[in-house]
């Protein structure tokens, strides 16, 4: 039965070919040195023929489980090797913070299971982005690679689809979003893509793409942190100087305020008449600065609207009421329709827009001319105008009338910086308005905000 | 010397101009007045000067003038008018919602601080001093429950009268959506259309009392933050 051990050892060590060469070398051993004739091959008794193929058959049989055994461990030992560098790559990348990182770690991964090199193709760094469906590629890996990215399959070396590739092709998808494809350089260990190794390969590139979705959204908050931090900079140092420029005025109005109000007899009326013109500039100086700050906010995108549902009559009233010294002397017609729909606004802003206009209505005609406000409701959109008989603007001037710093030919005896129409078609844009400028049968101008009514109160019936 | 020369007054302000400014004018009115250059001063001071009413402005170099009148407003009543910047909505109706009873918008005049000090020292002393309320042409008995406009009654629905009524409580100080909402719906926000119900309610109230709707006089909208019935 010693011989038996043989078969077994080599069966074990050497793999099912050895094995049998060692059952037929055990058989024809025992033949010659124990079976009489001794030294011959020769067999007296037929029995004997029986044993031989009996322990034939056991031997055979012996080394084929013993080499099934034996491919089975080898099996197991590579898939071990091959979890193991799995496992060890999704650590690795779990802590792989940049694309650059993440491919190194990949290579290492491919290098110690496939015994060969790879390459990430990603969507993010340019690739694929010109992709045309009808282009007939000459070059096999790059139909390959394209191939696989629009499908996501694998195609390339080795693979039933462009198997004269150099590189075989992996789609690195997240399920939801394709980003990329990952190569496997050509020779890899084995030669062959079992399915066994495709299989890990198809892990490996899904948790590349895991690894590779989570650098990218945190590089998207980093780029979002960063635009939120430059607003609110903004936004403070808006604050600070909007702070810092007030508060001498906040003195000095005060102080003024106070002193026209003490119409004492110590007062001279050159005095009275000083004290009300400084009162009257810093009120000046005040109102440019709002303008200055407004338009700051408007520039730096700081207009932060905040709609809440408004009354057009409401924003007139107050308007009007602000104004209410502008226009002493002038008759203000107000055409407002009754059950003018309410209109989701940003009120305070709002307000501002539309006394800018008012504003120019009386600086840019004849003290003592009439002056119309017109709201009109045209179903979806509301308008709201300001009409006044003044100087008008010229036909080749409208469209620069709301540019920064811009004042028409006609307007340089009246003071202003040229802000307030660009500030207005600032908030009202931000509203998702416009303002329109129209010249008046006669003369004058007319300015009309339009702006859509809230789409709840004027559901179109379907 | 006039009758509010016993009337203390807590004056806290980063600016020494901005103070200044106010004790002179405070004090050529009669009233003591005491300073606070930020928030642990003028709480300090509050606990040991017990003002009449404080003057606070909303950006102190240490804290935020609201948690300022927020710990007033945890063991005292006393009248608090804001200091604020304009474009500064928002923060004026936090302040006003945590407690405090009014605000100017700097800069502002010497008439308007003393009308806004006048406003809510004079609702210290009670409505019931003076059950009948005159601003202008209109007069409100708020114990007959009785409005009229130079003269002839003003025939109101209850929901205006309600509104009308803590107009008339808080006369001449502003008073915030919410505080309508909270005191009329018993709500804190606005819900079911009450705050489309109030605009109405607020235009209605306009044509039966003002002598021109279209430009208010007597029911002062207050952008962003709320409504102040005006008095003489």
């Amino acid at each position: 039965m010693l011989y038996l051990a043989a078969v077994l050892v080599s069966a074990y060590l050497l793999g099912r070919g050895p094995a049998i060469l060692a059952s037929v070398t055990s058989v024809i051993t025992f033949d010659v040195l124990f079976v009489p004739p001794r030294f011959r091959l020769s067999v007296e008794d037929a029995q004997y023929f029986v044993t031989f193929i009996g322990l034939l058959c056991v031997g055979l049989l012996i080394s084929e489980l013993v080499s099934q055994l034996r491919n089975r461990t080898t099996a197991a030992v590579a898939n071990e090797r091959k979890a193991i560098a799995l496992y060890r790559l999704s650590h690795d990348l779990s802590k792989g913070m940049n694309i650059e990182t993440i491919r190194t770690i990949i290579n290492q991964a491919v290098r110690s299971v496939l015994r060969t090199d790879c390459t990430l193709f990603l969507e993010s760094e340019g690739y694929f982005t010109q992709t045309d469906p009808y282009a007939q590629d000459v070059d096999p890996d790059e139909a390959a690679r394209r191939w696989s990215y629009q499908n996501v399959q694998c195609a390339g070396h080795g693979m039933e689809l462009w198997p004269d590739a150099k590189m075989a092709y992996f789609p690195i998808s997240t399920g939801i979003k394709i980003l990329g494809v990952l190569g496997i350089h050509g020779n890899i260990s084995g030669g062959i893509w079992s399915p066994e190794i495709r299989q890990w390969t198809e892990t490996l590139a899904n948790q590349t793409a895991i690894a590779l979705e989570r650098v990218f959204l945190s590089e998207e908050t980093k780029k979002m942190e960063i635009v939120q931090e430059k607003e609110r900079l903004q936004a403070a140092l808006l604050n600070s100087l909007s702070h810092d420029l007030r508060t001498p005025l906040v003195a000095i109005t005060g102080t003024l305020s106070h002193l026209v109000n003490k119409q004492t007899s110590s007062q001279s009326s050159i005095d009275r008449e000083m004290i009300d013109n400084a009162k009257k500039e810093a009120d000046r100086l005040n109102r440019l600065v709002t303008q200055w700050l407004d338009m700051a906010r408007a520039e730096t995108g700081n207009f932060k609207v905040e709609p809440t549902p408004s009354d057009l009559n409401d924003l007139v009233g107050v308007a009007l009421k602000e104004a209410e010294s502008a226009l002493e002397g002038r008759i203000v017609t107000v055409d407002l329709p009754t059950n003018i729909p309410e209109i989701n606004i940003d009120f305070p802003l709002f307000l501002k827009a539309f006394s800018n206009l008012l504003d120019n209505a009386v600086k840019f005609s004849p003290s003592g001319s009439p002056i119309d406000i017109i709201a009109e409701d045209k179903g979806l959109l509301v308008t709201l105008g300001v009409a006044d008989q003044g100087i008008g603007i010229p036909d080749e001037q409208r469209d620069k009338i709301f540019d920064k710093f811009y004042r028409t030919s006609q307007s340089s005896n009246v003071p202003g910086m040229g802000l307030g129409l660009s500030i207005s078609r600032a908030i009202i844009a931000a509203h998702g308005g416009e303002i329109t400028v129209h010249g008046r049968p006669g003369k004058g101008t007319i300015f009309r905000i339009g702006i859509l009514t809230q789409p709840a109160s004027k559901a179109i019936p379907s | 010397m006039s009758a509010d020369s016993s009337l203390r007054i807590l004056i806290v302000d980063d600016e020494p101009s901005v103070r200044r400014f106010l004790k002179a004018s405070l004090c050529s009115q009669g009233y003591t007045v005491f300073q606070a250059s930020n928030g642990q001063e003028a709480l300090l001071e509050f606990s040991t000067c017990r003002p009449d009413a404080v003057i606070l402005d909303l950006s102190l170099p240490d804290m935020d003038g609201i948690d300022v009148t927020r710990s007033i407003r945890e063991h005292s009543g006393t009248p608090i008018i804001i200091l604020s910047v304009r474009d500064g909505e928002k923060d004026k109706v936090t302040a006003l919602d945590t407690g405090a009873d009014d605000y100017l918008t700097k800069p502002f005049s010497e008439d308007e601080m003393l009308a806004r000090i006048r406003a809510v020292l004079r609702r210290l002393r009670s409505a019931s001093e003076e059950p009948v309320f005159q601003s202008g042409h209109l007069s409100v008995d708020l114990a007959k429950r009785e409005v009229a406009v130079k003269e002839t009654p003003a025939n109101l629905t209850p929901t205006e009268y309600d509104v009308l009524k803590i107009l008339v409580l808080n006369a001449g100080k502003v008073v915030t959506r919410k505080q309508i909402y909270k005191a009329i719906w018993n709500k804190d926000e606005d819900c079911e259309g009450i705050s489309h119900l109030l605009r109405v309610t607020i235009s209605n109230l306009r044509t039966k009392l003002e002598s021109k709707p279209h430009i208010p006089a007597l029911i002062i909208t207050e952008p962003g933050v709320g409504y102040r019935l005006r008095t003489d």
